[in-house]
């Protein structure tokens, strides 16, 4: 899979412009929400690749925003990669049934970061 | 315990990834500042090479001091980056006043002229004057106190380059004077060559014109033919010395540009009729046919030097009957008014089958003193074909030779020769006859000179007096006023001829009608024009020729309308 578009979903404004000036700089099309409804409509109006998606957001969290965009027909194969503080074995399960892809947990540095999303790319 | 801690810890987390975020953001911007500092170090570095390595002097001056200075700027002035970096400007000038002074040449040029450029000699550290150029500007027009950039310009070596050229110059202008001395030295050498040459022909007519002469009596008393035999041999002998004086005087006067041609009206029909007779006892000698063949359309007059192209005609017709054995010598004559742009050229071609030449020697012909085998044993003086080249090329003309060993040889020769006005009246011929029953003064210091005159004279039934040079021809003449014609020699003791003339002229006494004829050796034709304008009313050049006396007195008995009794021989 080729990654072009990605979707970066944080609540935290510093986490998500970093991440977005990282990527955007390593030729990546960002894209960046701040809260789960506008990460749902993003991804369904925009199509990214990959959604990069915080768990503890405002309106909608992370595990809703996942199952609606797996849901979905035209975003059902986007790659959800759950970016999150929450360690516990049972909340990482709910991420996984929500059917993300991987779930990685905080903190974490961007490096390792780009390491999983190439290996989407392979 | 692990619900209760959940939020923290997640909280934990939470600070934890915003703050790895932050280092991570923080090393970024440390190495991308590494990289700038990197970069603007290497540009300062290349900087600082290119003005620290230009020899040029270059400093940054602000607020009075020094703030940078270059290694040519150490160079030339001598002091080191510590000494100055730092210190005020005027530390370098031995006193303030003298920096007053500079600093005020430099602000009244950078106000009149918008830049500074000035040549100072600026004091070296070691005390001594180094001379150089400045440059300055400042660093930004707009604000003072960024300061100025000067450069410094090291002129000694330019100065000490001028120096040189200048030494250059000079030598090479002494080098001129050599060489205009030189020319100067070769042109005197050149007359007096030419003096020379007119001294010798002097010198040797003078003998020659006793030889003739003398010949001449000689062989009008014997009878005994083998007498006969070695007088027209001695006689042969002194024409041709003559001639070759005549040829040597001919060329020197040519290379030294004298030569001028006259531009008379002359017969030119006459001419080759007169130079083809001329020759032809030579031809008819030894069977040899020499024929002239004459264009009907050769106009009968022309305009031109009929002396010299008489020489023309005369050497090559010369030349070639001394080559031909048997066989044919033609001259050709005839104008090229036909030919386009040759209007006025005749062409004059002399053939004959002769040995031919080869056509090494055919190169070489018309050079001075260059003469086959053959022409040295035939006798010539190898300078008729050199004078005939140079005398076609006065005419506007040249020569050409073709030759075929064994077959013969042809000159062409075109000179060009104007048209000559309709004459007014038809010269009748004049027959030269000996001018009898007079009476002479004969001046010469040579007796015999003054010998071969009167008998020559007396033959004639002249009366002759006689005086050996100028002062006692005067006397003579004090006494005796009633002769008919003086014969003066020019080149005598005591008083020259022209001397004599000049009194005879000037005295109110009757002698001063009486005709005064030069008798001399000086043969340049300036030189008769020369006697002429003196006063004198005739010239004959020696060896005298008699028919040549008795045409000169002729001639200036009639302008001086004393009518001769010319009596037929």
């Amino acid at each position: 899979m080729k990654i072009n578009k990605i979707l970066v979903v944080d609540d935290e404004e510093t986490i998500s412009s970093y991440l977005g000036r990282k990527l955007t700089k390593l030729g990546y099309e960002v894209l960046v929400a701040g809260d789960g409804e506008t990460a749902v409509d993003m991804a369904f109006s925009s199509l990214p690749d990959v959604v990069l998606l915080d768990v503890k957001l405002p309106r909608m969290n992370g595990y809703e925003v996942c199952r609606k965009i797996k849901a979905n027909e035209n975003t059902r194969f986007t790659t959800v990669i759950m970016l999150s503080a929450k360690t516990q074995g049972n909340e990482i399960q709910q991420g996984l049934d929500a059917g993300c892809d991987l779930y990685l947990t905080k903190p974490i540095g961007f490096p390792d970061i780009l390491q999983h999303l190439k290996s989407f790319e392979k | 315990m692990s619900t209760k801690h959940s939020p923290n810890d997640e909280d934990e987390r939470r600070r934890l990834q915003e703050y790895i975020f932050g280092l991570e953001d923080a090393n970024e911007r440390i190495e991308t500042l590494t990289n700038e500092h990197e970069a603007l170090k290497n540009s300062l570095e290349l900087f600082l090479a290119v003005l620290g390595g230009t020899i040029q002097g270059i400093t940054l001056i602000r607020d009075g001091r020094f703030l940078w200075i270059n290694h040519g700027f150490i160079d030339i002035l001598g002091w080191d980056f510590e000494q100055l970096c730092g210190a005020r400007v005027e530390k370098i000038f031995p006193n303030p006043d003298e920096f007053q002074r500079i600093k005020e040449q430099i602000s009244s040029a950078f106000l009149t002229d918008g830049q500074i450029n000035i040549q100072y000699n600026f004091p070296h550290k070691e005390g001594h004057r180094v001379p150089c150029l400045l440059t300055g500007r400042p660093v930004d027009v707009n604000d003072e106190s960024k300061g100025m950039v000067f450069s410094l310009t090291d002129f000694t070596e330019q100065e000490k380059s001028n120096r040189e050229l200048k030494q250059e110059i000079k030598k090479r202008i002494l080098a001129q004077e050599v060489s205009v001395r030189a020319i100067e030295e070769a042109e005197r050498a050149n007359r007096s060559k030419s003096d020379f040459l007119a001294k010798m022909s002097h010198e040797l007519r003078t003998p020659l014109n006793a030889i003739e002469g003398i010949a001449q009596l000689i062989k009008e008393r014997v009878n005994d033919p083998q007498s006969v035999d070695l007088i027209e041999h001695l006689e042969k002998s002194s024409h041709h010395l003559v001639a070759l004086i005549g040829d040597i005087l001919d060329f020197s006067k040519i290379e030294s540009g004298k030569m001028e041609l006259e531009h008379v009206r002359f017969d030119l029909w006459g001419l080759f009729n007169e130079a083809v007779s001329t020759l032809g006892y030579r031809a008819m000698d030894r069977d040899i046919c020499l024929k002239l063949n004459l264009d009907s359309r050769t106009p009968r007059y022309r305009m031109g030097d009929p002396i010299r192209l008489k020489q023309i005609v005369f050497n090559l017709l010369g030349n070639s009957l001394k080559f031909v054995d048997r066989g044919s010598v033609t001259v050709d004559v005839r104008p090229l008014h036909d030919h386009p742009g040759c209007a006025d050229i005749l062409e004059i071609v002399v053939a004959d089958t002769g040995p031919g030449i080869p056509a090494q020697a055919l190169k070489k012909i018309f050079g001075k003193f260059e003469q086959g085998a053959e022409g040295v044993r035939k006798g010539g003086t190898g300078l008729g074909l050199a004078i005939t080249n140079e005398l076609t090329k006065l005419m506007g003309g040249n020569i050409q030779v073709s030759s075929t060993v064994g077959k013969g040889t042809a000159f062409t020769v075109h000179v060009k020769l104007d048209e000559a006005p309709e004459s007014t009246e038809q010269k009748p011929q004049v027959v030269i006859e000996p001018v009898r029953n007079l009476r002479a003064l004969i001046v010469d210091d040579v007796p015999v000179n003054r010998m071969v005159l009167r008998l020559l004279l007396k033959k004639n039934d002249w009366d002759v007096v006689e005086a050996q040079n100028g002062l006692e021809a005067l006397q003579i003449l004090e006494k005796d006023v009633t002769f008919d014609v003086i014969l003066m020699d020019i080149s005598m003791p005591v008083m020259d001829g022209e001397t004599a003339n000049q009194k005879i002229k000037e005295s109110g006494s009757p002698i001063k009608d009486i005709p005064v004829v030069a008798l001399t050796a000086h043969a340049f034709s300036s030189d008769r024009e020369r006697f002429l304008k003196a006063g004198l009313q005739g010239y004959v050049s020696k060896p005298v020729r008699p028919e040549d006396l008795w045409g000169e007195i002729n001639r200036v008995l009639k302008q001086t309308n004393l009518e001769p009794t010319i009596r037929s021989c």
